[in-house]
């Protein structure tokens, strides 16, 4: 008590402040969520208009910055968009068979259901690799659920709230994902500073080439054939232990408004 | 507490939300700056609560990490202030390192998931 007279205002407050970190700390170890989940409920709709209406306005600006290429694009689009069409009514075809295949072998899928979620803000700290999304524990979403689109990975969920989550982008520093490349090449997508994905840990008697299509290979409690990207630049260096190549993200996350979670169904 | 306090709390609401959702900086840390400039710290301990609650509840961090990240931003602030000349350079500098602090003991903390 003697003590603490001594102590000047300054010192007194954050004495003080100290104190209140090492209660919540303890709180929030005891019961979590249970905190700032009311307030979540409240604000959480407010959050998500102010991203929305930022994000259109900054698409509206984009647009106009960017109309002269626009006719081009298009064009590249709709050429790629055939070469898709084709592709995946032989995917289609292909999946009939797998499916039927499945059945006679007696192999059933895992219990998964995947959930709409809205993204409503992005990581406060200064990095864009990690987004927040409109659900949370109370709808099922736990650590390290997978986060995709169609088949395409975004990533893989971080943090969890009651009434939201954060997903760590596949661009994040610390995503680490074991892939393999269309051709059965195997290696490891790692997320680097600057939002890039690469692929490494490829061995150089690999053959790798550029603009094939890279899946998760089923490790890490990943599901297997997820879409992670496209192979961009590979850098060979019969120096280096491994291959490297950057890895070209098919849907960029910071222009989406709505992803899936997969949640375990109950 | 008066009207003053009241639309100071919902700036600091504010900046929150303009952090997860138009730019990652904290901008609610340079604003309790402000308060303590003009105010002393009269409040401090229950302003710097409520940014790291608002904070806490948009971004889904742990309210500890981000008052810890708080107070060690705003204990440079205050002891820099108390040693360094009252020039405005000099607080804008120890503005802007308490702002990279902040940014660094969060990423640091996040990073560490104790």
């Amino acid at each position: 008590m003697g003590v603490f007279s001594n102590l000047g205002p300054k010192q007194k407050i954050f004495l003080v402040l100290i104190s209140l970190i090492v209660v919540l700390f303890l709180l929030e170890n005891l019961l979590p969520f249970q905190i700032i989940s009311p307030l979540q409920k409240i604000l959480l709709p407010v959050q998500a208009s102010i991203y929305k209406t930022r994000k259109d306005v900054g698409g509206l600006f984009q647009t106009v910055f960017e109309v002269g290429s626009l006719r081009s694009k298009n064009q590249n689009l709709e050429q790629e968009v055939a070469f898709l069409q084709s592709e995946n009514a032989r995917l289609e075809k292909l999946e009939g068979e797998n499916k039927i295949l499945k059945d006679q072998l007696g192999v059933k899928s895992p219990k998964n259901k995947s959930i709409l979620a809205s993204v409503v803000g992005e990581d406060p700290i200064f990095s864009s690799s990690r987004l927040l999304l409109d659900k949370g524990s109370r709808d099922g979403v736990t650590n390290s659920s997978i986060v995709f689109v169609k088949d395409i990975l975004i990533g893989q969920i971080f943090s969890v709230g009651s009434h939201s989550s954060t997903v760590r982008l596949l661009s994040d520093p610390e995503t680490k994902i074991p892939v393999v490349t269309k051709s059965g090449v195997q290696g490891l997508a790692q997320g680097e500073f600057g939002n890039q994905l690469v692929l490494t840990k490829v061995a150089q008697n690999k053959k790798i080439t550029e603009g094939e299509f890279i899946f998760t290979s089923g490790e890490s409690g990943l599901p297997r054939g997820m879409v992670v990207g496209r192979l961009g630049k590979v850098d060979y260096d019969p120096a280096q232990l491994f291959q490297k190549g950057q890895i070209t993200l098919l849907l960029e996350p910071s222009l989406l408004e709505i992803m899936f979670i997969s949640v375990e169904d109950r | 507490m008066s009207k003053n306090f009241s639309f100071f709390v919902l700036a600091l609401y504010l900046s929150a939300l303009l952090q997860v959702s138009v730019l990652a900086i904290p901008i609610g840390i340079l604003l309790i700056m402000i308060w303590y400039l003009a105010n002393g710290s009269k409040h401090l301990i229950i302003i710097s609560l409520l940014f790291s609650l608002f904070l806490s509840s948009g971004s889904n961090i742990r309210i500890s990490y981000i008052l810890l990240a708080t107070t060690l931003s705003l204990a440079i602030f205050v002891v820099g202030r108390d040693y360094l000349p009252h020039r405005f350079t000099a607080t804008v500098g120890l503005a802007v390192f308490g702002i990279i602090t902040w940014e660094v003991a969060l990423f640091i903390l996040v990073g560490l998931k104790i």
